[in-house]
């Protein structure tokens, strides 16, 4: 029988000397890479030596990751355990907490909204870069055309895989989501606060490429293409593959939360929209992420030994196949969370009774199983007639069960009495945006017109009123609606809306925009082209940039009303759903005892009663 | 889940400083944005302060995607060199061209840079004495000798661009020569594929010595 030893105990004191973990990562991570670059650099044969090659640097990276996880406390609060030893891992408290290891879900779920918005504003950054570059119809701001591809791949790449994929689903999910089945944590704590470490490493990964070269792909790391390019795509392989693990670890422990972890009487009938929600989402990661990691690695080391797979020798076409059997369910990995939130936001702030539900839930599911079946239509110029007509159809046909979202939501605003608060707007908002990009997707659909306006603004336009105006619309309206859920703090109704209609306005008049100018000839990947398009092209960038204002501004007020906006009360809105049965912010437990719910969440009905109840005192809520 | 048993009370934890990370955090990102945006300028101080050394005798050459190693090299007026000239590329053609300027044509993009306008290589005896894998050798005006037979390449004629020897995927190619006496800086480069190879970084710059 072993003790453990008491003389050791005050060395845990001595934590005045700790360095932040957030630094024990850099370092442990750059000695990581140190260290596997150079065995794998030393076992090279070639002379003159170099240190960095492209599989050294790939064996490097690993290095680093690890260093970097296990430095920012999984070694000391999960290693160093495992191995049967004390833990010295003592989590910080206040901000601090945020900035290492965390087993805590809502910790862990701040940590991965923090991350997901460091992306967006780098990727927002690289956004302006491209849209300053094509104010001029010829190279000026850029050298040659490769930065400016490097550009827009660092841009898409990191948007999808640490933003779309990432906000909703790890952050608010990991959030909200033990919160919402009435658990005090999520069903992995420690494998999702190593996780959400991967977060920032992808992102790292992706924004240095250009150290390693140029690379021309776009956020889709195109083989054959990719081949001709320069090493930095081995880092776009790489930082995806950490950001897709991370969304990975985040689907597994979401699906066994919500299936295992729920308060009792919190039946399949009774939960949550949200829920249902990541539940969809979490099965989609849990099917497509592990393809398109495999892919993933094939272009790795299609690149760095090299193998034929996507090579004029084996197959051009297979990595198009491969990539968009997961690139078009990701889609609806972004998208599928925002048409839960909007059910979840509706009921509330209409004070009416959520409209439909089953069919709702019905939607989300089917949305989640026709994703799969559509993928081909990316690939319309290089298919034959009779392969284009199915995915046409299967295409056009997923905007049904997308539609009952639809109509449960203005079911629930038929007749109700909306108040018209921040998070209303940019719901509604929210919805505009999406039913225009879900309307420009049904020309696109449309193999005639696909053939016409394929890679060119029209689909740029299409799929950022889908991703922008669905999802990024959305996770402001859950920013401004959990705000106070998260701090205890209230924002103020008129900077919120002037934030929302701000984003929206410029928003518009960006995108919209796109839709004219792709119809007019310009091409996407391009940042050259011919001089008629330049006016336009300059009016777009001044919107694009007052855009990325808006988003900044927002970001910023959020943060500033996070840290020491006025006190609210617990549940402002007077929401039924369980997370707002807990103090705000809730406490180190969220639950001081495991409620009971005794009926459904969205009956406004009565406008009053609670659904749940603690442990027993069931006859209160029970009548 | 169960809470570690060593878990330290509150009274226990003492945190770690508030300026220490800001300082910290300002200056990661400084390097960050540095090392991204000044690759090469951080490369060309370090070039300057370290330079490099005069190189003489057999010299290695690699061509890489895309890259030359070595980038910079120092040659003097009059030395005897033998230039061994690899390509480690696994799938795609590399060339080397030496010279200064840039005759260009036009395209979309801008003026797109073809082939040096002075070639390094006008009137210099050159003596090729091994080859293997080599796509074709340009000569335009430079004196070839060639011992290796029978030749394994194409030989073109003046007139059809700068001197360059074309190395397949693992070709290489050694020449024999004096160094002219044209001092100053000259650069090479490899413009095969559109020019996408030089645009990608495959340059190097190369000194001459006076003797």
């Amino acid at each position: 029988m072993s003790r453990i030893p008491v003389a050791d105990l005050p060395l845990l004191s001595q934590a005045s000397r700790r360095i932040p973990p957030v630094f024990k990562g850099f370092i442990w991570g750059l000695v990581g890479f140190l260290a596997l670059n150079a065995i794998v650099a030393d076992m090279s044969q070639e002379t003159p030596h170099q240190y960095v090659t492209q599989v050294s640097v790939v064996f490097g990276w690993i290095g680093a990751m690890l260093g970097w996880v296990l430095g920012t406390g999984t070694w000391e609060a999960f290693m160093k355990p495992a191995f049967g030893r004390m833990s010295s891992w003592q989590e910080p408290s206040g901000w601090r907490r945020y900035f290492g290891y965390s087993t805590n879900h809502k910790v862990v779920g701040i940590q991965y909204m923090v991350s997901s918005a460091g992306g967006f504003v780098i990727a927002g950054i690289a956004a302006m870069l491209m849209r300053i570059q094509l104010m001029e119809d010829h190279m000026w701001l850029f050298q040659f055309p490769q930065q400016y591809l490097s550009t827009v791949g660092i841009h898409g790449t990191i948007m999808m895989f640490s933003v779309g994929t990432v906000f909703m689903v790890g952050g608010l999910g990991n959030y909200l989501i033990p919160l919402m089945v009435g658990s005090n944590s999520s069903a992995f704590p420690r494998l999702s606060g190593m996780s959400v470490w991967l977060v920032p490493f992808g992102i790292l990964t992706v924004a240095f490429s250009p150290l390693l070269g140029d690379w021309t792909t776009g956020w889709r790391g195109y083989e054959p293409l990719a081949q001709s390019d320069a090493d930095g795509i081995i880092f776009y392989y790489l930082g995806v593959f950490a950001l897709l693990l991370s969304s990975l670890i985040v689907a597994l422990n979401l699906t066994a939360t919500i299936i295992y972890k729920r308060a009792p009487g919190l039946t399949w009938n009774r939960l949550p929209m949200y829920a249902w929600g990541m539940l969809a989402v979490s099965l989609l990661n849990i099917i497509w992420i592990p393809e398109i990691m495999m892919t993933f690695v094939l272009g790795l080391l299609n690149k760095i030994v090299p193998l034929p797979f996507f090579t004029a020798l084996g197959s051009p076409l297979t990595y198009l196949q491969l990539f968009w059997l997961f690139g078009h369910p990701e889609v609806y990995i972004v998208v599928v969370p925002a048409l839960a939130l909007w059910m979840e936001i509706i009921p509330v702030m209409g004070r009416k009774t959520l409209f439909a539900r089953q069919w709702g839930i019905i939607g989300l599911v089917f949305v989640m199983l026709f994703s799969g079946l559509v993928w081909a239509h990316h690939m319309f110029p290089t298919m034959r007639n009779q392969e284009i007509l199915p995915f046409s159809f299967f295409t056009e046909m997923i905007s049904v069960p997308t539609g009952f979202a639809y109509m449960v939501a203005i079911g629930t605003l038929w007749k109700s009495k909306l108040q018209i608060t921040t998070p209303t707007i940019l719901v509604l908002m929210s919805m505009f945006n999406f039913l225009i990009g879900g309307l420009t997707g049904l020309f696109l659909a449309d193999p005639m017109v696909n053939m016409q306006v394929h890679d060119t603004f029209f689909i740029v336009g299409h799929f950022h009123f889908t991703i922008i105006g669905g999802m990024v619309f959305s996770s402001l309206a859950a920013l401004y609606y959990y705000l106070p859920k998260f701090s205890g703090r209230m924002y103020n109704e008129t900077w919120g809306k002037f934030g929302a209609v701000w984003v929206f306005l410029a928003f518009n008049a960006t995108f919209a925009q796109l839709f004219v100018i792709g119809l007019r000839g310009m091409n996407r990947w391009v940042p050259v082209y011919p001089q008629y398009l330049q006016p336009m092209n300059f009016e777009i960038s001044i919107f694009a940039i007052l855009l990325g204002l808006g988003f900044l501004f927002n970001i910023v007020y959020i943060l500033r009303i996070w840290v020491k906006g006025p006190v609210c009360e617990e549940n402002p809105w007077k929401s039924k759903t369980l997370e707002w049965q807990t103090a705000s912010p809730p406490a180190e437990h969220s639950f001081a005892s495991v409620p009971r719910v005794v009926s459904g969440f969205y009956d406004y009905s009565d406008d009053c009663k609670s659904p749940s109840a603690p442990q027993g005192k069931i006859g209160i809520a029970d009548t | 889940m169960t809470d570690h048993p060593e878990k330290p009370s509150d009274e226990d934890q003492v945190n770690w400083s508030r300026r220490k990370f800001l300082i910290g955090m300002t200056g990661l990102a400084v390097v960050g944005i540095g090392a991204l945006f000044g690759r090469s300028a951080i490369a060309q101080v370090a070039e300057a302060v370290t330079g490099t050394p005069v190189n003489s005798g057999v010299i290695n050459v690699y061509t890489r995607d895309y890259s030359y190693t070595p980038s910079r090299m120092t040659w003097r007026v009059g030395d005897q060199i033998s230039m061994v000239l690899t390509n480690k590329s696994p799938n795609r053609f590399h060339e080397m061209m030496i010279g200064r300027g840039f005759d260009t044509t036009p395209s979309e993009f801008g003026p797109i840079k073809t082939q040096f306008h002075e070639d390094f290589w006008d009137g210099v005896h050159v003596m090729v004495s091994e080859a293997d894998a080599v796509d074709n050798l340009a000569t335009n005006n430079a004196v070839v000798t060639c011992n290796v037979t029978p030749h394994p390449w194409l030989i073109t004629a003046p007139g059809n661009g700068n001197f360059s020897p074309t190395l397949m995927p693992g070709g290489m190619i050694r020449f024999d020569f004096t160094v002219p006496n044209k001092p100053g800086t000259w650069y090479y480069g490899c413009f095969v594929q559109g020019y996408r190879h030089y645009e990608a970084g495959m340059q190097g710059t190369l000194v001459i010595l006076p003797a």
